[in-house]
């Protein structure tokens, strides 16, 4: 199973189906049935995302609960400006970057395996095969530096890298979960994959 | 600065492999329904206690708490201050005695005039006593004193011109 594997998006907001309206307005009445289908239609996007920004399963494992939690308790003063979806992610950004300033220079790694396909997957069996300069890496030990260096980077540098490369989003829609605009967006981009280059320079290097 | 440069290519093609980082098998099977569980128990508790509203409506001491928590240095400054606070008011709750005799008990009187005690041996000499006050109301010089009469000179009243600078 691949997690939040990137779709391609259109540029402009998406506009949200009608169920999911239907279903925001319900959950703002209390109900809990309606809340727990959103829940179910976006836990692995938003678990990815933190995920991705603690590299630690149990951290992201709290924070993906805590933000449906608080966007539930917070559904009120959801006014539909954007989609349901963006709020929720802009609710789970917030919360982790919170979460990791805290946490500041205790950085502790709690990885998922990968999954079977990792192995099949061409572009990194390329990485791993005989060809490249490092002929003792395996699948593992290159997780391991990949997110030793994503762990360097600072939050919006990480998130930005996190939600595009990994995740998927346009940059429109990053700009809008960060509350910034793109431009910022693609600078952060460029600078943060300048800096994951140079750290991870011995695995990228060309055959 | 074009995103789609050769040179990010291989890098894009490694981060590809944070997305086969998966989560062990059926966690989200549960997912959901532990979100829901915690959302009806936060309502069963109903209103946040006394406590929770008193401080959770003073960010400040969160924040405080927070710093202690994260920054052991600042937590140790706090405790060496708070330490020797303490310290300092044991201390002190030892002597009252000395606190309330300074504070309270009136200044001694002595029997010669303060002045006496201020004044330099060398004024004691019978031919500088004019220039000792008997006190605030008489003159600093007094001209009808013995010891005037005995100096090479006399005082006298002069008149200066105003005009003509």
């Amino acid at each position: 199973m691949i997690m939040a594997e990137p779709v391609a998006r259109n540029d402009s907001e998406p506009s949200a189906p009608a169920d999911e309206v239907v279903l925001v307005q319900r959950a703002r009445q209390g109900d809990l049935t309606a809340y727990d289908e959103l829940v179910q239609r976006y836990q692995e996007r938003i678990y990815a995302t933190v995920y991705h920004m603690t590299s630690n399963h149990e951290d992201a494992n709290d924070l993906a609960q805590e933000s449906f939690i608080k966007a539930f308790q917070a559904l009120k003063s959801f006014k539909g400006g954007s989609s349901f979806y963006t709020w929720l992610y802009r609710i789970a950004v917030n919360k982790t970057i919170n979460f990791l300033k805290q946490r500041k220079n205790r950085i502790h790694l709690s990885l998922n395996d990968l999954d079977f396909n990792a192995e099949h997957d061409p572009d990194l069996v390329a990485f791993v095969s005989d060809k490249t300069p490092r002929r003792e890496a395996n699948l593992s030990e290159l997780q391991e530096k990949l997110n030793t260096a994503l762990m360097k980077l600072s939050e919006p540098h990480r998130l930005v890298v996190v939600l595009h490369d990994v995740q998927g989003l346009s940059h429109e829609e990053i700009a809008k979960v960060m509350d910034c605009n793109i431009g910022t967006v693609r600078s952060r981009l460029f600078y943060a994959r300048q800096q994951l280059q140079a750290w991870l320079s011995d695995y990228l290097k060309p055959t | 600065m074009n995103e789609s440069e050769p040179n990010f290519e291989l890098l894009r093609r490694v981060l590809v492999l944070k997305r086969h980082e998966t989560p062990p098998p059926g966690y989200f099977n549960n997912f959901s329904r532990q979100v829901i569980a915690r959302i009806r128990a936060g309502e069963a508790e109903g209103p946040a206690s006394l406590s929770d509203q008193v401080f959770g409506s003073m960010p400040w001491f969160i924040r405080l708490l927070q710093s202690l928590e994260t920054k052991p240095v600042f937590a140790g400054g706090f405790a060496t201050a708070l330490c020797g606070l303490l310290l300092f008011g044991a201390v002190m709750a030892r002597q009252p005695d000395y606190v309330a005799q300074t504070i309270l008990q009136p200044p001694q009187q002595s029997a010669a005039p303060l002045i006496a005690s201020a004044t330099p041996t060398t004024l004691s000499s019978p031919a500088n006593q004019f220039f000792i006050a008997d006190n605030s109301t008489n003159p600093v010089i007094n001209f009808s004193s013995p010891a005037i009469g005995s100096m090479p000179f006399s005082p006298q009243l002069t008149a200066f011109p105003t005009s003509g600078n």
